[in-house]
């Protein structure tokens, strides 16, 4: 019984042990430590402990020993200064992506391996079983393949090849001079050429700057570009650096209230800018997977284009005629690209190579001033505009202004826009928008590019010349008063505008008040008592229309002049007597203390009340105190001379029946 | 008779059976109970050595800042020193400081190839270059550690896999301990090294996964842990302190728990909290005891330090 018990005994105990000796043997791992421990010591998960004995320790957990040979955290537990001192480099940013699943840009060789879950490891890019061939002698970091001339780099980011033809920097092209800041920071450049251009000449895998791990930085707060001014030296214009102010689009500013910066480009890209929000090259450019393949840039330069994403104040030169693209015109960018090609925008602007302010794209004429050169260089005979001459302008320019150009834009001598500046063509023009449209056309729409176009006709004259606005809704307002009336031009008032019934500012027929309305004799002989007068322009201008013939017909004075008008005596009185702002006109036009006393002298055609700074209110006939005449014009004028006796005179000058028959009332009842 | 005779290896045989089957599930061991009292954060980057100095004062390796911070008792920030550099007080990349009694504060500054002494307010002291010998690597100088009793500084060349001793105080170097392997007085990367009560000295032999004690004569005494990620063994040892009992403290950074031994390579225990559960850190490198029981971990990956209080009793867990 006892013996059966015995064997019953020993039975038991082999079956109970059986199950340990059989797993042993199943796994048939090394059984020497020390070898086992040479793997294990990253392969955490072949730990005996875990790999055999399926179990967990109080201080190592079955569960947490998967996937882990690859993990930062493995790689951290040697490189942390306990073999390599790589803590930097593994821990802080920049740092190549690790744990992240790649991007759909990313192409990963099979023999890269990933976690579990997809995600990149330390060990997708390095092992320490891969030795080093003898190709690559420039690092020894591991790496899982040679890493000839950033090949390494390409197995992975295959779609950054290709090119510009592919949206991307170029590679393997060699540069003439390496710069010696990129060498410096880290950069390398390839074998194959000389200073041959690869992946690793802009990036590096560990360190660097910013999420794209670059040799030198793109949007650091004080030196935003210096990567890509390294080799691109002479594109950019940098304000503050006078060695590199050219007239290319600034960067290192940050951007006024004129341009908006989108948030992000058409690509869902988000809009880089410097740490501080200042225009940095990556603003506009992007050097892999570029929307625009020719110029890297992150919008279609050809369409409607990446510059008015920024500068939409300037979008309405989109299908005008001076949107080059419509008319098909064969003039080229300065950078040999066709207007259809180059966008909206390069065939004015070269972004990087202008040859003066505003990135002008077109040699200016070298016998114009830049006040209107920029027209010049294509609004000019021989030039691919010369058939848009426009006619001899009348207007002051290259002058400080006189009046408040109420926010128009002035421009000093290197044809920067300043507040102390001059008139230009660009004072009233506004050549990114054709307003007010004249016409629409296969070529685009036509228009006359004014400022404040949209505000009608004389808007922009009002701007700068607010008191001769008052001209409206008074006789002397053609579009109430002859509507039938054609100017120098032969427009009508609908067609020229408030102002240029009588002013043309291209056109005009005397360069004198840019007249554009008929112009008169010096003594029409419809006057009773002809004054004869040394000529004086300035009453052949009223005799133009106030004459018998003239719109003005029915309102020629019986009397022309103040007698003695021109004689020295009157200049002399007004001279040395009056000491007051009284017109007296000179026979150029100009007002002149020893000037002479023609209309304007007592009339300001511009003012129907003299008293009331507001516009007409239509075609009534004139009073003592309307009539366009001067305010306080008896106080001021006549009674210094004459004494109160020249009120009577005043009252009868012109037309003396006619107010003794209407009986008005003397305004000035204390002097009569 | 017989039968007697025949039973008892029978019950041998099954105890023997039992224990092979349980072995592996039952893990009897001692939880030395720590409570937390703060953390430090100062904009620590990856942060990897400790030292107590005079009135409790604590300072922080802060190696990739190139820098070490000094917070009072209390954990409050008082000063910083050390930029990058090479000049006298600069840094690159130190791995290891240590302190003396009267409150000198020593780092090693690895990639400069040298120690580095300092006052306790800071104020640099006095350079010792660590040389290689010739035909070896630059030196590599991760830790320092001082035993005053014995007028020795010991310094831990990392990539040379060496013990360099210097006199105090001339610090000058006496002996170097140790060449690369894994017998008896050889190293594989050591790394951090401290001095128990005894002058023995501890160095943390990373890839070897054990500390070797040495006397201060150099002779090997022998080794603490092995290989394996069970209690009593390390896969990455890394930190070291003794506490003024003799007890050895070494903290593992990959399985992030912090093991107690005592003066003859016995485990003692592990760091956990007050309930007993086994306290894990991310990566836990240099660790500190000062005499007032407190246990400081720098918690490398985690940027700070975690400051404990040792509580006296032990907890058993089955």
């Amino acid at each position: 019984m006892l013996r059966i018990a015995y064997y019953l005994l020993m039975l038991l105990s082999i079956l109970i042990c059986t199950p340990c000796a059989a797993t042993e043997q199943s796994v048939n791992v090394p059984r020497e430590s020390d070898t086992a421990k040479k793997c294990a010591i990253c392969h955490y998960r072949w730990v005996y402990t875990f790999f055999v004995e399926h179990k967990s320790t109080p201080i190592a957990r079955l569960e947490e020993s998967k996937d882990t040979v690859g993990e930062t955290k493995m790689c951290l537990s040697c490189h942390d200064g306990s073999v390599r001192d790589s803590r930097n480099k593994i821990c802080n940013t920049p740092s190549h992506k690790s744990g992240v699943i790649p991007s759909d840009r990313v192409t990963i060789p099979p023999n890269f391996p990933l976690s579990d879950k997809g995600a990149l490891l330390c060990s997708t890019c390095h092992t320490p079983h891969s030795g080093l061939t003898a190709g690559e002698s420039l690092v020894t970091t591991f790496k899982r393949e040679p890493n000839i001339n950033s090949s390494f780099c390409i197995r992975c980011h295959t779609k950054n090849l290709g090119g510009l033809a592919q949206g991307n920097h170029p590679l393997n092209v060699s540069v003439d001079h390496p710069p010696e800041a990129i060498i410096k920071a880290g950069g390398r450049f390839g074998t194959d050429k000389p200073n041959e251009v690869i992946c690793e000449t802009c990036h590096m895998a560990h360190g660097g700057a910013g999420d794209k791990r670059l040799v030198l930085p793109v949007r650091d707060s004080h030196a935003q570009s210096i990567l890509c001014e390294a080799c691109h030296t002479k594109k950019p214009k940098k304000p503050n650096d006078p060695e590199t102010n050219r007239y290319a689009h600034p960067v290192d500013i940050r951007p006024d209230s004129s341009v908006q910066i989108p948030e992000a480009w058409s690509s869902g890209e988000k809009v880089v800018l410097s740490v501080q929000g200042e225009l940095v090259c990556f603003t506009c450019h992007r050097t892999h997977n570029a929307a625009d393949k020719d110029f890297l840039l992150n919008e279609q330069a050809g369409e409607d284009g990446l510059c008015v994403r920024c500068h939409k104040n300037q979008s309405k030169v989109l299908q005008s005629t001076h949107d080059l693209r419509l008319s098909q015109h064969p003039q080229k960018s300065p950078i040999d690209v066709p207007s259809a090609r180059s966008g909206p925008c390069g065939t004015c602007h070269a972004v990087h190579t202008g040859k003066a302010p505003f990135m002008w794209a077109r040699q200016l004429p070298s016998a114009a001033t830049c006040f209107e050169g920029y027209c010049k260089s294509c609004h000019a005979p021989g030039q691919c505009a010369e058939k848009a001459v426009p006619r001899n302008s009348a207007h002051p320019a290259a002058k400080a202004a006189s009046v408040n150009t109420a926010g128009l834009p002035l421009f000093n001598d290197s044809c920067e826009e300043s507040s102390q500046g001059k008139v230009a063509c660009m004072t009233c023009h506004n050549v990114h928008n054709p307003s007010p449209v004249t016409a629409v056309t296969e070529t685009g729409k036509k228009g006359q590019y004014l400022r404040l176009g949209e505000g009608g006709q004389g808007a922009l004259c009002q701007s700068c010349h607010a008191d001769q606005n008052f001209i409206k809704g008074t006789p002397h307002d053609m579009s109430i008063a002859s509507p039938g009336y054609r100017n120098a031009l032969g427009k009508a008032p609908a067609q020229s505008g408030l102002c240029g019934s009588c002013h043309l500012v291209h056109g005009a027929i005397l360069k004198e008040y840019m007249w554009g309305a008929p112009v008169g004799t010096d003594v029409p002989k419809e006057w009773l008592k002809a004054e004869k007068p040394s000529r004086n322009i300035m009453v052949s201008l009223c005799t133009g229309c106030h004459e018998k013939e003239g719109i003005g017909a029915k309102h020629v004075p019986r009397f022309g002049l103040h007698p003695g008008a021109f004689y020295s005596r009157v200049s002399e009185i007004a001279n040395k007597r009056l000491k007051l702002n009284i017109c007296l006109f000179t026979p150029s036009g100009g007002t002149s203390p020893m000037g002479g006393i023609v209309c304007s002298t007592c009339h300001n055609p511009h003012q129907w009340d003299g008293k009331k700074k507001e516009r007409g209110t239509g075609l009534a006939e004139g009073t003592i105190t309307t009539s366009f005449l001067r305010p306080d014009l008896p106080q001021l004028f006549c009674t210094i001379c004459h004494g109160t006796e020249a009120m009577f005179k005043y009252l009868y000058f012109h037309n003396r029946p006619a107010r003794v028959e209407k009986k008005e009332q003397f305004p000035f009842g204390d002097l009569q | 008779m017989r039968s007697r005779a025949a039973t008892l290896p029978a019950v041998l045989l099954i105890v023997a059976g039992l224990i092979a089957v349980l072995h592996g599930t039952l893990h009897a061991y001692t939880v030395y109970p720590a409570k937390h009292l703060y953390d430090i954060t100062k904009d620590f980057l990856q942060p990897s050595d400790i030292t107590i100095g005079k009135d409790h004062q604590i300072y922080v390796l802060d190696g990739v800042n190139n820098c070490v911070k000094c917070f009072d008792a209390q954990g409050r920030y008082l000063f910083a020193f050390g930029v990058k550099g090479t000049q006298k007080g600069e840094f690159n990349s130190p791995l290891g400081i240590a302190s003396d009694k009267a409150g000198r504060i020593y780092v090693a500054d690895t990639q400069n190839h040298r120690v580095q002494i300092f006052t306790p307010g800071g104020e640099w002291l006095q350079s010792v270059d660590v040389v290689s010998a010739k035909g070896e690597k630059p030196s590599d100088p991760t830790d320092v550690a001082i035993d005053e009793s014995k007028q020795q500084m010991y310094v831990v060349d990392n990539d040379n896999h060496h013990v360099l001793v210097f006199s105090l105080p001339g610090y000058k170097q006496i002996a170097s301990w140790a060449t690369e392997g894994d017998q008896r007085n050889q190293l594989q990367y050591p790394f951090f090294i401290a001095v128990g009560i005894d002058s023995s000295v501890f160095v943390v032999d990373v890839i070897n996964t054990r500390v070797q004690v040495y006397k201060p004569t150099g002779d090997v005494v022998g080794t603490i842990g092995g290989w394996g990620v069970d209690l009593g063994q390390f896969y990455r040892p890394k930190g070291i302190c003794i506490d003024p009992d003799n007890q050895i403290f070494v903290s593992d950074s990959y399985l992030g728990a912090i093991q107690v031994f005592n003066r003859y390579g016995n485990l003692k225990g592990v760091i956990g909290d007050e309930k007993g559960d086994v306290l894990k850190w991310k990566t836990p490198v240099g660790i500190a005891v000062d005499d007032r029981g407190r246990l400081y971990v720098v918690d490398m990956i985690a940027n700070q330090v975690n400051v404990y209080e040792l509580i006296g009793k032990k907890i058993n867990k089955p």
